[in-house]
């Protein structure tokens, strides 16, 4: 199912690491949904920075964004509701992925927990 | 109206192993609520380990009332860096007052490997422990079970936060063991 979000520009307020977030200031981060999709797990969002940045010499610029929790879903933000999401910064190569939301191939680096909301 | 202080001590007894669960409410039907809610889950560290003494739910109970907390405060639990550590004492704030949500817990582990599976937590393993009261004012809402990290770290801890500013009173700090 695809919900309409493509191209979307969202701000995500981030909780979680303290280091990732002294590292920008904690001011909210501007990104653009690249792709959406919404499943019985609540979906996932491929956004990228609108401003990348290098936290601990790695470039951050694409993210993948999964509900924290189990009973809400990124289609939230198709109404204005925020959703709380596990932020995970990915590769530009996973773009090209067969499924770029998958992060089974993960297993460490930059991610956070954070607020996601639509502009 | 009588301070009420709920300790989880029969649950501690049956499972074991020490723990803390220690809420202290000015309404007895409130705590026994909470006792409900904070009693049905060990997120303390492996077994055996002892990650907190016995007899630390009194001990925090007694500092709560030695640091002059006010009646119907409660005591929670987070792991930190130092950085937000020196930030959270420095401010008197939860997180130093960072924008964003404030994750915490009833029972955070000194075993800095457990706290980061039990609490579901990315990045760098936490340095210490601080455990602190907020006021009865303060919306807390959960708790709630962690859900896994991004990292493999499977949470199942209990999990508590706040959106707004969280004033709080440092009860304790310990350092986790890695």
């Amino acid at each position: 199912m695809t919900i309409r979000l493509k191209g979307k520009t969202l701000l995500i307020k981030l909780s979680d690491p303290w280091d990732l977030g002294e590292s920008f200031g904690w001011q909210p981060l501007s990104a653009v949904v690249v792709a959406a999709k919404v499943d019985d797990k609540g979906g996932a969002l491929l956004v990228r920075m609108k401003s990348p940045f290098i936290y601990k010499d790695v470039r951050c610029e694409y993210f993948v964004a999964v509900p924290r929790y189990d009973n809400s879903s990124v289609a939230g933000l198709a109404v204005g509701r925020p959703v709380l999401c596990a932020i995970t910064r990915v590769p530009e190569d996973r773009l090209e992925a067969e499924d770029p939301f998958d992060l089974s191939w993960w297993r460490g680096g930059v991610a956070g927990i954070g607020e996601v909301a639509t502009e | 109206m009588a301070l009420a202080i709920v300790v989880g001590a029969a649950w501690l007894l049956t499972a074991g192993v020490p723990g803390i669960v220690v809420a202290t409410y000015a309404a007895a039907p409130k705590a026994a609520a909470i006792l409900e809610s904070v009693t049905s889950e060990y997120s303390g560290g492996p077994v055996g380990a002892s990650p907190v003494p016995l007899g630390a739910a009194a001990q925090a109970a007694e500092e709560l009332a030695a640091r002059g907390a006010p009646s119907g405060s409660r005591v929670f639990e987070r792991v930190v860096s130092r950085a937000e550590l020196e930030a959270t004492q420095s401010s008197g704030v939860l997180r130093g007052g960072r924008s964003g949500r404030n994750f915490f817990t009833n029972n955070a582990s000194l075993d800095a490997k457990w706290a980061q599976q039990r609490l579901g937590l990315d990045g760098p393993l936490r340095d210490f422990r601080i455990r602190f009261s907020v006021a009865d004012d303060i919306k807390v809402s959960g708790p709630g079970r962690v859900p896994g990290g991004q990292s493999g770290t499977p949470g199942g801890g209990r999990e508590f936060f706040t959106d707004d500013l969280t004033p709080i009173d440092i009860l304790r700090v310990d350092p986790l063991r890695r």
